[in-house]
């Protein structure tokens, strides 16, 4: 719980270099013997109940305390204040520029800080290279870096932070505008990075012949490469093909011909155990060659629609393993049946499944339910073939099911009654915007089934569909499947922006619909 | 039949408890393993706060003891009642600790000593609670502490806090 840790930096500073601390200390001169002397013993009813708490206990007080109680906290007295300061670990600043002059104080309080996101807004003008070098000398141990439209670093600022702190292990950046230059140098200093996430780096989306990014040392030791928004993406091909030990590939509305890029990666790199590829120009070339991970687990085919049942057959002949899949079909038809009934056939261990715009029928949800004993969360989403038949399939032979999502399809009240009677260990069913439901169908299953949370939404509008942020579509997932990514948070931000702005101005529910089916598109050429 | 050991408190009162219940405390646990625990163990708590202390941790052995013996039939149901049951006691010995703080903080204490983890953090997240949502006088005020920061010392920080944690 990264508690332990705190602890013990405490207590070793306490020992060590205490009184050194604070004597560079600008803005709050501390006394170090204020905190000294509470540190041991007993109490002998002191009426100062907390000033005999040892620091340690006080430190995992904070740490239950939200970061607005923080700050409350660090104002009641040096002792409080000191502690805070030294048991927080992650930082959140407004990077605007005129953050520099604060950044000596700020350092010297939060002197243990290993995560550390800078975040400007799109109007201001945010910090430069000078106060990213400055921080990077005052925390070279740093971990994370989160940098959110800090659109002044140049590839200078960069490197020389990627020089000081060549311990970092995740870095995500969105809406910066250094290049190919910096990246590479993160690449080439950092030799432990494991976790690279990028949105809309406009650095390198100058000219036309793009430089190339990676490999750099970073490559080997890379886990999870997530590109996002980049039109010039697949500069970090040279990355992606040197990355021999990935395990996690995103690939968000990049644009370009991935099927190539693709290949090359795959015929190194085999080790990858999860893919996302959304609305990125991919064919079932390029799924053939990811055919090639035969670890793969979790696979998402979002918004991909020259992707077909036989690039789907080709990923499940080889990838067994196969855990979790999403698929949003846009609709398409591309993938149905047949690709699905491939699927079931050779990937007992499935798990998940996520149909979106897909429309299988009963020939591949039986085969799926009698060969996939595993299966225990399914979710069907405007899909105009999933009728009572076949809920009252899913509901006889899905004997793992534990989570039921159905949206927008056209089942009933029959299909309802056959959930009551069937999948026994079912705990969650979600129905929304299926109008052959009733509320009558759904209190007829919280009747008879106790354990099962029935939620029922015929829903108009659902504003908080789209502001969870977890999947447009408003497909409810534990959260652990989430992954709390880099560009999905202001996706999600302006397409709930949207959905507010269609609630205001009353639109019909067709039309509600319809943009949020869209809504991938249109947030990104509305930022 | 099962192992007792006898607890001095710092005000020489005995407490006869059972091995397994006073193992919680890796303190004790040690000194037992380590063979120091002979006859009478003292310890640097008062009776009072020791009486509470092994209040919660026969709580805690009762909780463990009765979920080790679970078949798994009806469980969902038998676990849900537990879970109450367990919460109404939590509270109320939380709502006994906040009245009275003095108690409150010598049980603290008393939790880092024996080194009680579970009952330590549980009395952290009480005192978080209690200081959650109010301003830094209004905490001063319920733990008499004492403002030793000087009014330039109170806006530097405040200052520093308009750019820190943002959202």
């Amino acid at each position: 719980m990264g508690q332990s840790a705190s602890t013990a930096a405490i207590t070793s500073r306490r020992e060590s270099n205490h009184s050194q601390r604070y004597k560079s200390k600008s803005t709050a001169v501390i006394s170090p013997m204020q905190a000294e002397e509470n540190n041991d013993e007993l109490p002998d009813g002191a009426s100062d109940y907390i000033s005999n708490l040892p620091d340690e206990c006080l430190a995992c007080i904070f740490q239950s305390l939200s970061s607005g109680d923080r700050k409350r906290c660090s104002l009641v007295c040096r002792r409080w204040l000191r502690i805070e300061g030294q048991s927080r670990h992650r930082l959140s600043l407004n990077a605007q520029s005129d953050l520099l002059p604060m950044i000596p104080s700020l350092f010297s309080r939060f002197d243990v800080v290993t995560k550390l996101a800078l975040k400007c807004d799109r109007r201001s003008v945010s910090i430069g290279d000078d106060a990213l070098i400055l921080i990077s000398l005052k925390c070279r141990n740093l971990t994370r870096l989160k940098l959110r439209a800090c659109r002044e670093l140049t590839d200078a600022g960069m490197s020389i932070f990627a020089k000081n702190c060549n311990g970092l292990k995740k870095l995500s950046c969105g809406s910066c505008t250094f290049g190919a230059k910096g990246m590479n140098a993160v690449l080439d200093n950092c030799s432990t990075l494991e976790e690279l996430s990028v949105k809309r780096l406009r650095g390198i989306t100058d000219g036309a012949a793009a430089e190339p990014i990676g490999p750099g040392v970073a490559s080997s030791s890379l886990k999870t490469i997530c590109l996002k928004e980049l039109y010039n993406g697949q500069c970090f091909g040279p990355l992606i093909i040197g990355a021999k030990n990935l395990r996690t590939l995103k690939l968000f509305r990049c644009s370009g011909d991935w099927d190539k890029l693709l290949q090359l990666a795959t015929d190194r790199v085999t080790s990858l155990v999860e893919i996302h590829l959304e609305r990125i120009q991919v064919t079932d070339v390029g799924l053939a060659a990811i055919s090639n991970c035969l670890d793969l687990e979790i696979l998402h085919l979002v918004k991909t629609p020259e992707c077909t049942n036989l690039g789907l057959a080709a990923i499940a002949e080889r990838c067994k393993l196969l855990r979790k899949l999403h698929i949003d079909g846009w609709k398409a038809n591309r993938i149905g049946d047949e690709g699905l009934i491939a699927v079931a056939k050779c990937c007992p261990n499935l798990q998940e499944l996520v149909l979106i715009g897909v429309n299988p029928t009963r020939l591949s949800l039986e085969v799926l339910a009698s060969n996939c004993q595993n299966l225990e969360r399914l979710a069907l989403c405007g899909s105009d073939t999933v009728g009572d038949m076949e809920i009252s399939c899913i509901a006889a032979k899905c004997i793992a099911l534990k989570k039921l999502c159905i949206k927008s399809c056209p089942f009933s009240d029959h299909g309802m009654e056959a959930l009551a009677s069937g999948c026994p260990n079912l705990v969650k069913v979600k129905v929304k915007k299926c109008r052959g439901v009733t509320t009558e169908g759904a209190d007829w299953l919280r009747a008879r089934r106790e354990y099962v949370v029935v939620n029922l939404d015929s829903g108009e509008t659902e504003p908080q569909d789209a502001s969870d942020g977890v999947q447009e579509n408003g497909i409810e997932f534990p959260p652990q499947m989430v992954q709390p990514s880099v560009a999905s948070s202001s996706t999600s931000r302006s397409t709930s922006f949207k959905s507010r702005l269609g609630l205001l101005s009353g639109r019909s529910l067709v039309a509600c619909t319809l943009r949020r089916w869209s809504s991938g598109n249109s947030s990104s050429r509305n930022s | 039949m099962a192992i007792m050991y006898a607890l001095k408190s710092s005000d020489n009162e005995i407490f006869e408890v059972e091995q397994k219940v006073i193992e919680q405390s890796e303190t004790i646990k040690k000194m037992i393993e380590d063979g120091a625990a002979t006859g009478e163990i003292p310890l640097q708590v008062s009776s009072k706060t020791l009486a509470k202390v092994l209040e919660w941790c026969k709580q805690r052995q009762h909780k463990t003891v009765e979920n080790e013996n679970d078949d798994n039939k009806g469980k969902r149901k038998k676990e849900r009642d537990e879970d109450d049951d367990i919460k109404e006691w939590e509270n109320k010995f939380s709502d006994e600790l906040k009245a009275d703080k003095d108690v409150l903080f010598d049980l603290l204490l008393a939790s880092n000593y024996l080194d009680l983890p579970a009952l330590l953090s549980f009395l952290c997240q009480l005192v978080a609670d209690m200081v959650a949502g109010k301003m830094p006088e209004e905490i001063r005020r319920m733990f008499n502490i004492e403002n030793d920061f000087t009014p330039e010392e109170e806006k530097a920080i405040t200052a520093e806090h308009g750019w820190a944690f943002q959202p």
